[in-house]
């Protein structure tokens, strides 16, 4: 008589066997299955356990100043009177500073990268730039603050003398400032636009591109009408990318953002990110009311980077998937 | 064919090509800058001594780093006992016996978020996590904050090498009559060693030169680090501390510290792309 | 004579071969005498398939003939391979597959067994030669007993052996056994490959079109060791090359589009097959 078999599940060893060492083996593979889902699920476990964590440890200060903490300014840990606002003006303009700098050289590094340079030049290119961003947040914080700041500080002199019209560019020569810190941002988040910008613009079909140059078009008119559109969303999604990183990088920032929780419209003036004031307060917190603060600005900075990062990745895969 | 217009066409072309070549150079460049400056600026102060030294209060020369290389040594250690497993393992199952299921895609998920998240707001959790409920700074906050920050990591690219075995080798050594668990532990996995083992590598790399979440969990010491419920010292949080105080010698340690850390980066970095290369998939 | 069961749509087996009538392929008569002998594997009714889609094989009844060379022919996609990656459950193990019907071996239904066990039963010899990357010579033909406990270190080295001498691969590689597997050619692996199934002593041992991946020679070595191994084990080879099959097997097996249609001796199937499908496969008319 012929005995129906089960559908196959994912173990094939899970069916019953001959009493010959039979469940020895089912025992091992149960084991071994289980161990492995056992150390996936801890991951799941503590993304779950952070997010609750930064709620639970912010609860006070929503309580005490709902939504308007995202609006405040005033920082006084002494009168436990909290806002946010000036950590995210300096977070914000930080980061757009250095995706406005990063942007026009990734995207330029990573066209000629993909197009121009024959492909060992490309690669020991690439191998480079990707080695900064393995270099430590804190070494080019280090650069920032002996090399860059004085740069900056020299020149902030002459940028007010011929771009003072505009308000970004007045006020007196500190050196540490946003400007500063958008500079570094944008060193460290060079490399995530390039790499990412040479792997996408390598996606472009063949065919698109020789059918521009059968019309007669030069290597540049291809790449402009041709590469670049068709990874846009994967390049934009690069800048998002980057975009995340440069919000949440802590130690660079610090160091030549000047620590002052002030909103101005100069670049030249000292600011503070979220990032910073988490790093340089939470150690000697005073109280639970400025802890609870702290960590309300380090939830913010959680919800906002993975909205920005999701956005990222679906731009990317966007691109990458009409291969 | 109108000449003029070519030739401004070919004029434009060879300008923005010219520009993205040095945007390239520029990129690349900086690299080397930054190196080159460390290299230099670092290499006055190297010294045995500087190796081999506890650090000295203010005024009095010699200062060292031995307690800041033991004690990144250490963080970096246990960060990886505890991350690697967890991120192989997982990839193991991630790539083994989760194809499909809605909890996997719930694990991947939850990876990619963890992965995206600063590194700050890990050490966050880390402070609540170990450092409120043992009311003290400990090396081993500082390490489950940096395994949090390397599980992504190792899951990633245990997962991405995992994949590359073929499926062939599976199914011979199941057509042998060995046990499912035995395939993917004693086939499957060390098929994928390399890889793997280069990916735990540069996840190690990476938290090695970490900061931020370290300045309030392992919170640093000048002294030898005792066991792993105290303050600890790890090279980048002294290289901070010394960075921003005022002092023109704590400074010049910084850089001396600064090029041993940037060479053990670099080290480990150009290893593993040397490493990795004869064994990318060119079946 | 051998007992059949009545309900059995294969033809009964004759005792002493008929005279060979002249042969409808061209190219060598078969070289193999078939001689009756008894039934090791028997399959009844065989369906598998994936779930939601086709079915790929539609009701398989064959039998295995002990200590002889059992072929598979067929066009593409008439499910032979499928057919005997059911025989040692490779099939399940694909997500979404399924294999009903019964398969004896031993008088049990193969699909009741732990499938671990039974493949140590029934061995596999891939398409394409598979040695297992990070192990040598030695550790690759060893590993279906070191990876089940064996511990024996006299046992093991003995048994690779013997293995290698089977898989006519000893003299090539005794000086070299701990060199790494894969740095062998590839008529070389793939004998590799049939030493570490040799190595557990299956009882019958599948081979999926072990020689389309292989230059003539290295396939007429493999051919060769085919003719000594079937004295001591029973083979079934699936093989899209009918002159191959003619050369080695002794019993062979059509299918079209997961039937089986025609089963019987090779020697009867390509000089007198019973259906038109048959026959037309064979002289070339289609597939």
């Amino acid at each position: 008589m012929s005995a129906a078999a089960a559908p196959a599940r994912t173990s094939p060893v899970e069916r019953g066997g001959i009493p010959v060492a039979g469940p020895r083996e089912r025992a091992g593979d149960r084991l071994f299955r289980l161990t492995v889902t056992g150390f996936a699920g801890v991951i799941l476990l503590a993304a779950f356990a952070l997010a609750w964590q930064l709620t639970r440890g912010s609860l006070q200060t929503w309580k005490a100043f709902g939504f308007s903490f995202l609006t405040r300014t005033v920082w006084d840990p002494v009168s436990n009177d909290f806002g946010a606002l000036p950590f995210l003006y300096g977070t914000v303009v930080s980061s757009l500073i250095a995706l406005l700098i990063a942007v026009p050289l990734g995207v330029g590094s990573a066209v000629f990268l993909a197009e121009l340079a024959p492909r060992r030049v490309s690669d020991a290119v690439s191998f480079a730039v990707e080695l900064l961003a393995a270099v430590p947040s804190v070494i080019l914080g280090l650069m920032g603050i002996f090399v860059l700041v004085p740069a900056v500080r020299a020149c902030e002199p002459f940028l007010s003398k011929w771009l003072g019209f505009l308000p970004l560019f007045r006020g007196a020569p500190y050196g540490i400032g946003l400007l500063s810190a958008g500079l570094i941002l944008a060193l460290m988040i060079l490399p995530y636009i390039t790499s990412i910008a040479r792997e996408v613009l390598l996606t472009v079909p063949r065919p698109l591109k020789e059918g521009m140059y059968a019309l007669g078009a030069t290597r540049w008119e291809m790449v402009r009408s041709v590469s670049l559109p068709y990874a846009r969303s994967g390049i934009v999604g690069a800048a998002f990318l980057a975009l995340g990183r440069a919000l949440g990088e802590t130690m660079a920032v610090t160091m030549v953002i000047g620590n002052t929780p002030q909103i101005s419209a100069s670049l030249f003036n000292p600011a503070y990110s979220m990032a910073s004031v988490i790093a340089n307060e939470l150690a000697e917190a005073a109280g639970d009311k400025h802890l609870s603060a702290l960590i309300a600005i380090g939830l913010v900075l959680f919800g906002v980077t993975i909205v920005v990062n999701g956005a990222a990745r679906l731009l990317i895969y966007k691109t990458e998937g009409r291969k | 064919m109108n000449d003029a217009a070519y030739a401004r066409r070919k004029r434009v072309n060879a300008l923005m090509l010219g520009l993205t070549a040095v945007c390239a150079a520029l990129s690349a460049g900086v690299l080397f800058a930054i190196l080159g400056y460390i290299a230099w600026k670092g290499a006055s102060s190297l010294s045995l001594s500087f190796l081999t030294n506890l650090p000295k209060p203010v005024g009095e020369s010699g200062g060292g780093i031995a307690n800041s290389i033991v004690g990144s040594a250490k963080v970096v250690g246990l960060a990886g006992l505890m991350g690697i497993p967890v991120g192989v393992l997982a990839g193991v199952y991630l790539t083994e016996y989760g194809k499909g299921s809605r909890f996997a895609f719930l694990v991947r998920y939850a990876a990619d978020v963890m992965n995206g998240v600063p590194s700050i707001v890990i050490g966050l959790f880390a402070y609540a996590l170990v450092v409120m409920p043992l009311k003290r700074f400990s090396a081993l906050s500082g390490s489950v904050a940096l395994a949090l920050i390397m599980i992504p990591i190792v899951l990633r690219n245990t997962e991405e090498f995992l994949r590359l075995v073929p499926g062939t080798i599976r199914e011979a050594a199941l057509a042998l009559g060995i046990p499912r668990w035995k395939v993917v532990l004693f086939v499957i996995l060390p098929t994928a060693g390399r890889g793997i083992m280069t990916g735990a590598l540069l996840a190690l790399s990476r938290v090695a030169g970490e900061t931020a979440p370290l300045v309030f969990t392992a919170f640093g010491n000048r002294f030898w680090n005792q066991g792993w419920l105290n303050p600890i010292a790890t090279l980048p949080l002294t290289l901070y501390n010394d960075a921003i105080s005022p002092y023109e010698d704590w400074h010049r340690q910084a850089w001396a510290a600064a090029l041993i850390l940037m060479m053990f980066v670099l080290a480990i970095n150009l290893t593993a792309r040397l490493w990795l290369r004869p064994s990318a998939p060119a079946h | 004579m051998n007992p059949i069961m009545d309900t059995n749509p294969i033809p009964p087996v004759p005792s002493v071969p008929a005279a060979p009538a002249a042969p409808l392929l061209p190219s060598a008569p078969p070289r193999v005498e078939a001689r009756a002998s008894a039934v090791v594997l028997s399959v009844r009714d065989l369906k598998a398939g994936y779930a939601g889609g086709a079915r790929v094989l539609k009701g398989v009844s064959m039998e295995v003939r002990e200590k002889a060379v059992t072929a598979i022919i067929g066009p593409s996609g008439c499910g032979k391979s499928t057919m005997i990656r059911c025989l040692n459950r490779l099939h399940e193990s694909l997500p979404g597959a399924y294999c009903e019907g019964e398969i004896s071996l031993g008088g049990r239904n193969v699909l009741d067994w732990d499938p671990v066990l039974l493949r140590r039963e029934v061995g596999m010899v891939f398409q394409r030669p598979n040695p297992f990357p990070t192990m040598s010579i030695f550790e690759n033909v060893a590993s279906g007993l070191t990876l089940n406990g064996e511990r024996d270190r006299a046992k093991i080295a003995e048994r690779v052996e013997t293995s290698l001498r089977r898989a006519a691969l000893w003299d090539e590689v005794k000086d070299k056994l701990s060199s790494p597997g894969v740095g062998l050619s590839g008529g070389q692996q793939q004998r590799l490959c049939i030493a570490r199934a040799l190595a557990v002593e299956p009882r019958i041992l599948l081979m999926d079109e072990p020689c389309s991946a292989l230059d003539p020679i290295a396939t007429g070595r493999i051919e060769e060791l085919l003719l000594e191994i079937k004295d001591q084990l029973t083979v079934v080879i699936v093989t899209h090359n009918m002159q191959q099959a003619a050369r080695v097997s002794e019993y062979t097996a059509f299918m079209l589009m997961g039937e089986l249609v025609e089963f019987d001796r090779t020697q009867q199937l390509f000089t007198k097959p019973s259906d038109k499908r048959t026959e037309d496969y064979i002289t070339g008319r289609f597939g």
